[in-house]
């Protein structure tokens, strides 16, 4: 399969360089299974940054997307590389969830509340 | 803040050294007090083994020499977290990580310490700051809310990251937690010097 990232939540500031509801903290998961239930997962949060925004790149929070979030917190993730030679992160997530299936760490897991 | 070396010390006082609220119930055989001092619930204990306990971790640190301004892990760890090598020169006192240890580790579990610092250091070429945490189950947050770097001797160095200010993810394949702080344009310099002592404090 393919893996899926969701948004979980977002912590937003009411207002911030004169304007309303913009979007700091990114809280996400993101997951993949093989037809064999096996399951590979990572999870986290993501700080954006706020300042220094053009009117051009800002979208208002009544029109933001899953997937502009989603792209968001990629991005970020790609451009933060820990080790020398290394992945950044954004691999090194994807790659925790691929790796996880393939060694048979963890079941089938669903997200959710019954409410 | 550790608790006093001597004289008299109150359960409550223990209690709030371990992240308990002042006042509000608590027996000296509850699994956080008890971690206070890496007390396993098998083992008898009593209020004078409490003498200089903190729930602080306090490390001495010498960065790395070149690139890493700290240290980096370069070998996963085998069971019972004996395989640590760091890269580029950097030391560290003690790599365990003593705030995740009021996490319900399993008392069966085969590894003594449940966290171990994977890595700390800043990067040289990216400004970010990075700091790792081996667990031997999925940790969370609890247990620490800052990490502070601060200079000795002469060195007036002070930086202090809040853990709620950082970018977060757990390697569920790997098992560790990672936070990160800091990008290109919004640079935190948490370790700001080559081959250079500092103590750093998690809290």
């Amino acid at each position: 399969m393919a893996i899926t990232w969701k948004i979980l939540h977002m912590d937003r500031l009411a207002t911030s360089d004169g304007r309303s509801d913009v979007v700091k903290n990114v809280f996400w998961y993101c997951s993949d299974s093989d037809a064999n239930g096996n399951y590979g997962y990572s999870y986290g949060n993501t700080q954006l940054s706020v300042s220094g925004i053009s009117d051009d790149n800002f979208t208002l929070y009544s029109s933001l997307t899953e997937a502009d979030v989603i792209q968001w917190v990629k991005d970020d993730l790609a451009a933060s590389t820990a080790e020398v030679g290394g992945s950044n992160d954004l691999t090194i997530v994807e790659n925790c969830v691929t790796d996880a299936i393939a060694n048979q760490q963890y079941t089938l897991r669903h997200q959710g509340v019954p409410w | 803040m550790a608790l006093q070396s001597s004289g008299q010390i109150s359960l409550n006082e223990i209690h709030i050294e371990a992240g308990g609220s002042s006042g509000t119930e608590v027996t000296i055989n509850d699994s956080d007090v008890r971690a206070l001092i890496s007390a396993s619930s098998e083992s008898e204990i009593e209020i004078a083994d409490f003498y200089g306990a903190s729930s602080s971790w306090v490390v001495t640190l010498v960065s790395g020499s070149t690139t890493y301004r700290g240290i980096l892990q370069t070998i996963a760890p085998t069971t019972g977290w004996t395989s640590q090598s760091y890269l580029n020169s950097g030391t560290i006192t003690d790599d365990t990580f003593d705030p995740i240890a009021s996490q319900g580790i399993s008392s069966t579990s085969t590894v003594s310490t449940p966290g171990i610092i994977r890595d700390m250091f800043t990067n040289n070429a990216l400004t970010q700051t990075f700091f790792r945490i081996w667990a031997v189950t999925e940790p969370s947050d609890s247990g620490w809310s800052t990490i502070r770097c601060q200079g000795t001797g002469g060195d007036s160095t002070d930086n202090t990251l809040n853990r709620t200010d950082g970018n977060a993810f757990y390697n569920s394949s790997q098992g560790y937690r990672q936070y990160r702080w800091g990008t290109s344009s919004s640079p935190v310099v948490f370790i700001p010097a080559f081959s250079t002592t500092y103590t750093i404090t998690a809290v």
